[in-house]
């Protein structure tokens, strides 16, 4: 046997001695590793499956929303080339009143039963028959509000009504997430009642066959914002007025979805990342304690000539072990939690059977980092040991030359509880290290909490400070005087209007879309709060979210320009916001109004009214197109990051229950390395209370300093999960909940004492001769 | 020497080794009188520690009945035990054995205090058996900051401190230098003599020996007195069979 074998084998003895110690580390390094790849595994599982379902339902790669025009007027798009097939349908806003009285918006989509693009599939039921009464509602709509095949169901629309049979349920990728307000990016599932219907129908509600949706399909390598742009110069050439050109990846559903998708992915690394770290530096601590049991050990080593280098590469040969059981285990965790997360995730957007699968590349990347995990953990435990030389690791451990309990009221303290304190003393910076480890693990599991409740009530902050509590969006864009007659309802105290419209803005060579928002005031009833800068009050001023910034690679003081439809106008920077509100534009209504040509029109009204207000409005659907509560925003904002709260909970368990497995492994290691003591205290007659004294003193002092420590280490990490939620989504306050501290603070102040008590339970178990012979100094 | 403290008789003890029980006492009989001063030797591994063990009621033989101060250790329990090694027996080891985190003065007032009830003078005594070891002016500081030689004068104070009629030494010069070993023993032996308590001991060293009262040899798991024995670098008096001999020359 080589020498370097025989130091492998007396090191795997080693670490076989302490398996206990072993197994602790691999569950810690695998929790690091199962909460990566659970992350990373169900956002690859949610984006296939999301994209399996475009692909599978033929989303259009184009759609252009143009005002409601006989379809028979429409231009040939297939003639400007680029375009493959081009499938015209009439998309109707309309309110949809059920057999219980509820009454809610809804779209009807007038498109046939097997149309070429944006399909849908059915689900239950059958699909309605050519010029029948009949509709397949969406499967969002049937299961919020109970609908069932055989229902039926009164809808206006045109100013028209209707009262069709549900003959089937059906689901698509287009409607998969819902809203009534796209405007206000969170989606709402349940709140907008899609019903597919033939579209022979159509022209019965609204007196001519129109079209108000074009749905296009590229040739393979156009690009989607030059087609459309051509295309919408010609519809408007042939005087239909576009609303809006929507590429594939920017409609509402597909796009909420990825932006949901997209955010956690930019959050999560925060997560995994506090986690891995815990991890590893609990590992760290662990075998630290190790190496310095074993300082003998490695002194005879030293001494026998070893040199450093070579008993570094076998304890990485050893950590690289131990790191692919970690990572093993971590893959085997993260399958399933992974597994669980995506059918959570999936479930809140309203995306349904999830594609599972193991993705090779993230299962490699998973274990490599258990694997580096491990190795490193093994040789930073080690260094400052090997660092030392023989001579000093021969000798005996360090003397203790003082001690806290010398004061008078320690003095007072009984032997066994100074014993304890004292205990801590013997090796402060081990000491100081277990404490902030064990404080560092609760801390992050509070961190995980105090994220989530920060973001909670930061958005609830947002809303609670706005003055409406209905956003009342006109189906065309009016003259201010007309429209306030035409929002008039029950219990209207006061209304502020505002112009929404899509746009796109430019800076340079970069151009993004956008909604364009104007406002009268910035501090009116939508408050205006950007992050930097200011508010914009002259008409060439805009501020922009943080987002659009980003995207158009813009900052405070720069000119760019807002475009709707041919005209533009420059605009400069004063403000950007890092609110809950993305790809926003914010200008002054007259900058506004000026840009889309019409003075003194406006789109809708932030409106504070009764409550009754909301259904006696959604039933004018000749004027007013949709009628938003910010109590079902808020609402529908908390259920989305609840959504995101899954995870959050897993990470939260997984962290909490790596703190139990280090706070266990710890005690158990100080106890087992006073072992010696113990057995002399026991030779002496103490009895076994006086041990448990001993024990809890040691126990509870360390518990004590690391609850307390953890309180500001978690409020600093809790800043830092949401710096990165700010980069991911929107700026987030620390804001503080109870539980957020109370549970992992629990679970520490339930397991400490316990460990400590099954801790002196064994060693009134063990045999006292066993350790009498050990050197305690 | 009044009657017996120590009644061993018969004594059996295998340890489990790997290629099945290992035995390290076979029948072994032992007596010790109240005040005596008894050295077991022996060979490495001959299960002189073992014998001490059993005696101090830290372990338990597999057969034979052991007696301490007319307690049968076999029919003690739990509790039993801990009030039998607050009162019956003390232990003074070949590494000290002293908590680093207790001056020398609670180190000795430990084994005090470990007995119920604690000695209403436990704080006297502690101090009184310091001086009585030289280390009173040292009774403040950790044993870290003491001598080898320091720390085993304070470790035979806590056992002397406790006042039982049995201490058990398992090489309590062992860990020393020669010329500090000797002084420990010196002090040992006064101080044993002071106590009036009866001492078993193990030892290599032959000048230990000759302090005994007595000296028996474990070998192939028996004990029988120990002839007077170059072996040991030390004449018995003559005519003064071992187990009859008062104290060893000084």
């Amino acid at each position: 046997m080589s020498p370097m074998a025989l130091l492998d084998t007396k090191l795997w003895r080693d670490l076989w001695s302490v398996r206990g110690r072993v197994l602790a580390l691999v569950l810690i390094l695998g929790s690091g590793v199962a909460i990566q790849f659970a992350i990373a595994s169900a956002l690859h599982d949610l984006r296939a499956t999301q994209d399996t379902l475009v692909r599978q339902l033929h989303t259009a790669d184009l759609e252009v929303q143009v005002e409601p025009v006989p379809t028979a007027d429409l231009p040939d798009a297939r003639a400007l080339g680029d375009v493959a097939d081009v499938e015209s349908r009439l998309l109707l806003p309309a309110s949809l009143t059920l057999t219980d009285g509820t009454s809610l918006a809804g779209e009807l989509v007038f498109q046939p039963a097997q149309p070429r693009m944006n399909q849908w599939k059915l689900l239950d039921g059958r699909v309605f028959a050519p010029g029948a009464d009949e509709v397949v509602v969406d499967r969002s709509l049937a299961e919020h509000q109970g609908l069932r095949v055989g229902d039926h169901l009164t809808v206006a629309a045109f100013g028209r009504q209707w009262t069709p049979a549900v003959v089937g349920i059906g689901t698509s990728a287009e409607f998969m997430v819902t809203t009534v307000n796209p405007d206000y990016v969170v989606a709402e599932p349940g709140s907008l009642g899609v019903l597919w219907a033939d579209p022979g129908r159509a022209a019965d509600i609204t007196g001519a066959a129109l079209t108000d949706s074009l749905l296009v399909r590229l040739a393979p390598g156009a690009d989607p914002s030059a087609v459309g742009l051509r295309l919408s110069r010609q519809l408007e050439s042939a005087g239909v007025g576009v609303v809006s050109v929507t590429p594939r990846l920017d409609g509402y559903s597909y796009r909420s979805v990825r932006d949901d998708l997209n955010a956690f992915a930019a959050y999560s690394p925060a997560i995994v990342l506090t986690l891995v770290g815990l991890s590893i530096v609990l590992g760290i601590l662990t075998f630290h304690r190790f190496a310095v049991d074993k300082r003998r050990e490695f002194g005879i080593i030293a001494a026998l000539g070893y040199r450093r280098r070579r008993v570094r590469f076998a304890l990485v040969r050893l950590g690289l072990v131990v790191g692919v059981l970690g990572g093993v285990v971590g893959l085997i965790l993260g399958i399933g939690v992974g597994w669980a997360f995506a059918e959570v995730y999936a479930s809140g957007m309203e995306l349904r059977d999830v594609t599972h699968s193991i993705d090779p590349a993230l299962a490699a990347i998973a274990v490599a980092m258990g694997i580096a995990a491990g190795a490193v953990t093994l040789l930073v435990a080690s260094i400052p040991t090997l660092a030392t030389p023989p001579r000093q690791l021969l000798s005996p451990v360090p003397a203790v030359s003082r001690a806290p309990g010398r004061g008078r009221t320690l003095l007072r303290l009984p032997l066994a509880v100074r014993h304890g304190l004292r205990g801590l003393t013997r090796a402060r910076l081990l000491t100081l290290t277990s404490i902030l480890a064990m404080a560092g693990s609760v801390a992050v599991a509070i961190s995980y909490g105090l994220g989530m409740t920060s973001t909670l009530e930061t958005v609830n902050g947002a809303f609670r400070d706005e003055r409406w509590r209905y956003a009342v969006d006109l189906r065309q864009p009016q003259p201010e005087s007309q429209a306030r007659a035409a929002i008039d309802g029950p219990g209207l105290a006061a209304a502020e209007p505002y112009q929404r419209t899509t746009g796109e803005l430019r800076a340079g060579d970069r151009a993004a879309p956008a909604l364009l928002v104007g406002l009268t005031s910035s501090q009116g009833m939508h408050l205006v709060t950007p992050a930097r800068g200011r508010a914009a009050t002259a008409a060439d001023e805009v501020v922009l979210s943080d987002d659009l910034a980003g995207q158009l690679g813009v900052g405070l003081g720069d000119e760019i320009s807002a475009a709707k439809g041919r005209a533009t106008q420059r605009v400069r920077v004063v403000g950007i916001t890092n609110d809950i509100y993305l790809r926003q534009a914010t200008l002054t209504l007259p900058a506004l109004q000026r840009l889309g040509t019409t003075p003194d029109v406006v789109s809708g009204f932030y409106v504070d009214a009764g409550p009754d207000y909301a259904d006696a409005l959604r039933t004018q659907t000749a004027t007013i197109a949709r009628v938003t509560s910010k109590d079902s925003i808020t609402s529908a904002f908390e259920t989305s990051i609840a959504e995101m709260m899954g995870i959050i909970y897993i990470a939260i368990g997984f962290s909490v229950g790596v703190s139990i497995l280090f706070v266990t492994t710890l005690i158990h290691i100080q106890i087992v390395e006073q072992r010696g003591e113990f057995a002399t205290l026991r030779s002496l007659g103490l009895s076994g209370r006086r041990i448990r004294t001993v024990i809890m003193t040691g126990v509870v002092a360390q518990l004590v300093a690391s609850l307390v420590l953890s309180v500001p280490l978690a409020f600093g990490l809790a800043r830092y999960l949401n710096a990165r939620m700010g980069q991911a989504w929107f700026a987030v306050d620390v804001h503080v909940g109870w539980p957020d501290f109370a549970w992992p603070m629990l679970a520490a102040i339930v397991v400490a004492p316990v460990v400590g008590l099954l801790g002196q339970r064994a060693v009134m178990r063990w045999g006292i001769a066993d350790h009498l012979r050990t050197r305690s100094t | 020497m009044t009657g017996p403290v120590v009644e061993a008789s018969d004594l059996s003890y295998a340890y489990q080794g790997t290629d099945g029980p290992v035995p390290v006492l076979r029948g072994t009989d032992l007596t010790v009188r109240g005040g005596e001063f008894v050295v077991i030797v022996g060979p490495s591994g001959s299960g002189k520690s073992t014998l001490l063990t059993l005696l101090g009621g830290l372990e338990h033989p597999q057969a034979g009945t052991i007696r301490v101060a007319d307690r049968d250790l076999r029919t003690l329990g739990a509790k039993e035990l801990e009030s039998f090694r607050q009162h019956v027996v003390a232990f003074v080891f070949q590494f000290f054995n002293l908590l680093p985190t207790l001056t020398a003065r609670e180190n000795v007032l430990l084994g005090l205090e470990a007995m119920v009830p604690m000695p209403r003078d436990a704080r006297q005594r502690a101090d009184q058996w310091l001086d009585r070891v030289g280390l009173a002016a040292k009774r403040d500081r950790f044993p870290g900051q003491l001598s080898g030689g320091e720390q085993q004068r304070v470790a035979i104070a806590r056992a002397l401190a406790k006042e039982t009629p049995l201490i058990l030494a398992d090489e309590p010069t062992g860990n020393l230098d020669e010329e500090t070993a000797a002084a420990v023993l010196e002090l040992f032996v006064a101080a044993q003599r002071m106590s009036g308590s009866a001492v078993v001991l193990i030892t290599h060293d032959a000048k230990i020996a000759a302090r005994a009262d007595r000296v028996v040899e474990l070998t192939r798991g028996r004990l029988r007195e120990a002839p007077r024995v170059a072996r040991y670098g030390v004449e018995w008096p003559a005519g003064s069979p071992p187990a009859q001999a008062g104290r060893g020359p000084a």
